[in-house]
């Protein structure tokens, strides 16, 4: 995996000598809030409800064990003995202190990280698929391209003041697990004619308040034009997008104000003007950053052993059914560790468990974690014949439960347990709804069912794309949950429709439950949640919630 | 009337405090001063500004509280402000 150079350590290193003088001016008075508050967003700091929060980069969702083991470092010294990871692939700490953070940043740049461009409007952390490099369906590994991404964004002058932030993703298979649809830039890797690799592009999808799936603005653009596209598309969104009103500040709204065909024009002029500059990616520096991601030696395996396990247990097979992915190489398995028990937290992880996988992850897994966009967690290599005591040890770190893509691996923002922006808390109705859920979808196996809650507009937790999804919101003082269904991130992409009026806390654990009991009665033989919902509309589901009224 | 009490958070590790009565700030919402009248609450609303821009103290405002009890409890009557005085309403690791 990709390995820091000099220049990258000098630039962490110094980043977080600087943040130190920074915060200590804020601590003697010398700065006030206003001035330190922006130096505090772009190193990750955010002020929650209850102390500040860090968020810290993982690069498309990539870690080391050592880097997992200084993650739990920092978690226990000084924060709660435990992280959250987000669905932008980061990994959050809830309980940090001010006068902490220049110390983390010392050791998170020891460990070859940092929390740059985790806040502020700029180029966020651009995310990929997880299982990258691994996926039999790829056209090609898109995290080199993530990582030449990461290299032109981090710190790039002209990007630093965009009206607002802006996020990148990277599909490498037409099979999209990163969610393209709805990023400020979506690329799918995509074959030439010739047969040389290159992206079809997407831009100005996204969530929030004015959700939009992303439109094709070019069919095919080669790979070594990659960043002269980029920053020709940035350039126009920097010059012409707005900046008056925070709500129509982000490129879908311009996108959508000047018409694709308009916008794909003025990105087009400028790119002219920009594609045979130094932009330009020459083959060999592409080569030397794929080099960086040439797959691990594999050895050979045999699957016997594997196919007598699942005969033999009953609980690993329905695991291995559940959490396990195809992998190129035969004889391996990428596995998902679930960060969602039932009654769990999403996306939490403790310091103890963190250090456990690290160490997992070098004994079975050439050493290396990816963080998805469901927060949860992977070990991309594990020869199948290894895949009974690697199970066997997660279970006993309560990180082996069957569930993903399952109705109880929720996606959930923090909402207002923690968050300072929360209209509604999201981690108490994921966690009721989990421990329900887990019963009915053990009873009648209901397949691949996706919840996403969200505690505010800002749809943190990509409710709009959840098969069924809940965003909490404030009614008259009290909570209310407004559900949508249909919506898809995957190549089918679509935007859930609400389905009426919302329903309070209390209401809304049975809410979600009557309707997977109306699917059940609608079902037919091995259909998704999501294809009855296509077929009949949402009709049944109106009566079956709301009756005559 | 509104009953109100005053809020920020803690510079150094951005704890949520509540001004008490005699200018100090505590963890604690039942040490806050229990404000009726606009008069206390620009007085009060004054004096914590004044930390604020002394840099102890970040983003005070005011908060509604429950009018009953206040002599037992001191309760807010907004969600946001209960999680506040009282933590996250999940336990964790
Ligand atoms: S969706 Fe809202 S409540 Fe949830 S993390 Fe984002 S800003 Fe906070």
């Amino acid at each position: 995996m990709y390995a820091y150079d000099a220049l990258d350590d000098r630039l962490v290193r110094e980043r977080a000598a600087q943040f130190r003088g920074q915060v200590a001016r804020r601590i003697s008075g010398a700065l006030s809030e206003d001035e330190f508050k922006p130096l505090r967003l772009r190193n990750g700091l955010y002020l929650q409800l209850h102390a500040y929060m860090l968020r810290v980069a993982i690069p498309y969702g990539l870690l080391n064990a050592d880097q997992l083991r200084a993650l739990a470092r920092i978690a226990r010294r000084y924060d709660r003995g435990y992280g959250h990871f987000t669905t932008r692939q980061n990994i959050q700490f809830n309980w940090i202190r001010l006068e902490d953070a220049p110390d983390i940043l010392e050791d998170l740049a020891a460990a070859g990280m940092h929390a740059i461009q985790t806040s502020g409007n700029c180029i966020r952390n651009t995310t990929t698929d997880q299982f990258a490099g691994v996926a039999a369906d790829e056209i090609e590994d898109p995290r080199p391209w993530a990582e030449i991404i990461r290299q032109w964004s981090t710190l790039h002058p002209e990007f630093s003041f965009l009206p607002r932030k802006f996020k990148v993703a990277i599909s490498g298979s037409p099979n999209d697990r990163a969610a393209i649809a709805v990023h400020d830039i979506g690329l799918s890797m995509a074959r030439a004619p010739d047969g040389g690799t290159g992206f079809r592009v997407w831009v100005g999808g996204g969530l929030g308040r004015t959700p939009m799936l992303a439109e094709a603005i070019r069919d095919f653009l080669p790979g070594e034009d990659l960043l002269s596209y980029l920053e020709a598309i940035l350039r126009v969104y920097n010059a012409e997008g707005r900046r008056d009103n925070l709500y129509k500040s982000r490129i879908k709204i311009l996108v959508s104000a000047l018409g694709i065909d308009r916008f794909r024009e003025l990105v087009e002029a400028e790119w002219a003007l920009i594609r045979d500059s130094a932009l330009r990616l020459n083959e060999a520096e592409i080569s030397r950053i794929r080099a960086q991601f040439a797959p691990p030696a594999y050895e050979v395996a045999e699957a016997r052993q594997f196919a007598a396990r699942r005969m033999e247990d009953t609980a690993f097979a329905r695991w291995s059914t559940a959490n396990l992915f195809s992998h190129k190489q035969p004889g391996y398995a990428a596995v998902t560790v679930s960060l969602k028990p039932a009654g769990g937290i999403p996306g939490d992880i403790t310091a103890n468990q963190m250090v456990a996988l690290a160490d997992l992850a070098d004994e079975y897994s050439c050493g290396e974690i990816r963080v998805t966009h469901r927060q949860n967690l992977v070990l991309a290599h594990v020869r199948q014949d290894r895949l009974y005591d690697l199970w066997r040890a997660l279970d006993s770190l309560d990180l082996a439960t069957p569930n993903l893509m399952r109705v109880t691996d929720i996606v959930a923002c923090p909402g207002l347990d923690f968050c300072g922006l929360a209209t509604a808390r999201s981690i108490p109705v994921a966690q009721r709804l989990s421990e329900r859920l887990a019963e009915i979808d053990e009873r009648h196996d209901l397949g691949e069912l996706t919840i996403n809650i969200s505690g505010c507009i800002n749809s943190c937790a990509h409710h709009h794309v959840g098969h069924i999804g809940i965003l909490g919101l404030e009614k008259a003082g009290a909570e209310s949950y407004q559900v949508t269904l249909g919506g898809s991130s995957a190549e089918d992409a679509s935007l859930g429709k609400i389905i009426g009026r919302g329903f309070s806390a209390d209401e809304i654990v049975a809410a979600i439950e009557t309707i997977i009991l109306t699917w059940l009665e609608q079902r037919r033989d091995g259909e998704r949640f999501l294809d009855s919902l296509r077929r009949t509309g949402p009709a049944p589901f109106r009566e079956a919630l709301y009756g005559q009224d | 009337m509104a009953q109100l009490v005053i809020t920020g958070n803690r510079l150094q590790d951005g704890a949520v405090v509540w001004r008490g009565p005699a200018g100090d700030w505590s963890q604690d919402i039942r040490r806050a001063a229990i404000l009726a009248g606009e008069e206390a609450l620009a007085e009060s609303l004054g004096a914590a500004r004044l930390d604020e821009a002394s840099g102890r103290i970040i983003g005070v405002y005011e908060v509604e509280i429950e009018t009953q009890d206040v002599r037992v409890r001191v309760v807010p009557a907004r969600l946001r402000e209960r999680i506040r005085a009282g933590g996250p309403t999940v336990s964790f690791a």
